[in-house]
């Protein structure tokens, strides 16, 4: 008898895939196509406050702070981080860390990953930042340690470091603050 | 029997996750693509100069022995020589200081008990009235071979080394007496 209540069972369990699977299947044939025309516009940062002058930039400060080798100056970082004393672009250029000065393509894909960390979310805090303060993306939240951050706490709220993040986020960039946090040291 | 047949699933998941917490896949590989002792050379302070230390000198095993900081210093860019009693300053992010010195391969190695840095650090290397500093610190990366890694490349700036090769090329050094060979032929941990 038990014997009889399991198979009964089993039947059952079998007409029950079978329904979901073919659930599935209509599900997915009504699926419009993906459109590949779509784009998404992302709202960035200033790129020249990005990289800034010798009177300080966003760029130095990341590239002092956090593009070490064995930080984000690696390959398989999401936020990977050129710089001239750590990862290189792989280019004609051929340059080897400590060599020559950062070049351009690097500052520029740096910012793209600054930005591409959360482009959606980084568009809201560029466009009101009243609204959408800089401390709602990783890229403040993580060096603060507000979020885990394999590095650890890399700034403290209002620091120059900080600073120097927030208010190029917030658009209107304290280059002396970056400056500050880019001096040699820890 | 029915009662073991019922608790077989239960040990094989215990079986599991003993072995997985013993066979961490990243790590064993890791330690296996530094390959054997080289032949000569047997396992101690002299042996494998020039890789990262601390792949298999950590909490991970398979040493005994765990480091904080571990590398090896070489003469110059070019050949790999190491470089006996250089002075090899460590000072980390709470302003502690440790000065450990290589020996006659060019190894140091640095133990949890005599120094464990509050990261990040930075590293400057002295020996014979020169000394060179890292231009950037070290953020988190207790083996000096996991970054300097030869050939340079655009993820290494290749092994340490004392001089240029300007001066290297003109002083040739004469490594001391040495247990083993202070010449490496090849440099860095697997990329």
């Amino acid at each position: 008898m038990k014997r009889a209540v399991l198979v009964r069972s089993a039947a059952s369990v079998a007409a029950a895939s079978v329904f979901a699977m073919a659930a599935v299947a209509v599900t997915g044939a009504c699926s419009s196509s993906p459109d590949t025309a779509r784009t998404t516009t992302i709202i960035t940062p200033d790129y020249n406050a990005f990289k800034g002058t010798a009177n300080g930039s966003v760029e130095a400060f990341l590239e002092r702070r956090c593009a070490t080798l064995d930080c984000h100056g690696q390959v398989g970082r999401p936020l990977r981080l050129y710089s001239r004393t750590g990862l290189r672009f792989a280019d004609d250029a051929q340059n080897p860390p400590g060599g020559a000065g950062t070049t351009e393509t690097e500052l520029q894909a740096n910012f793209q990953a600054v930005v591409g960390v959360e482009p959606e979310q980084t568009s809201r805090v560029v466009h009101d930042p009243t609204n959408n303060p800089p401390q709602t993306l990783l890229i403040v939240k993580k060096p603060r340690a507000m979020e885990r951050h394999k590095g650890g706490q890399v700034v403290i709220a209002g620091d120059d470091g900080d600073r120097c993040l927030t208010s190029w986020l917030s658009g209107a960039t304290d280059f002396a603050a970056c400056q500050s946090a880019s001096a040699p040291g820890l | 029997m029915h009662a073991l047949i019922k608790s077989a699933p239960l040990l094989l998941i215990v079986a599991a996750a003993a072995v997985s917490c013993a066979m961490d896949p990243v790590h064993n590989a890791a330690v296996n693509a530094l390959g054997g002792e080289i032949a000569g050379v047997p396992q101690g302070e002299y042996h494998r100069a020039g890789q990262p230390c601390t792949t298999c000198h950590s909490s991970l095993g398979p040493a005994k022995t765990t480091f904080t900081v571990a590398g090896t210093i070489f003469y110059g860019p070019t050949k790999s020589i190491g470089v006996d009693n250089a002075q090899v300053i460590l000072v980390d992010s709470l302003n502690s200081s440790y000065i450990a010195y290589t020996n006659c391969v060019g190894n140091f190695f640095v133990t949890p008990e005599q120094y464990n840095p509050a990261f990040p650090i930075r590293v400057q290397v002295s020996q014979g009235g020169v000394t060179v500093g890292m231009q950037s610190h070290i953020g988190r990366e207790p083996s000096c071979a996991n970054c300097h890694k030869d050939p340079p490349y655009y993820d290494s700036q290749g092994h340490i080394h004392l001089v240029s090769q300007q001066v290297e090329d003109m002083n040739a050094y004469n490594p001391p007496p040495c247990p083993v060979s202070p010449v490496q032929t090849g440099v860095g941990g697997a990329k």
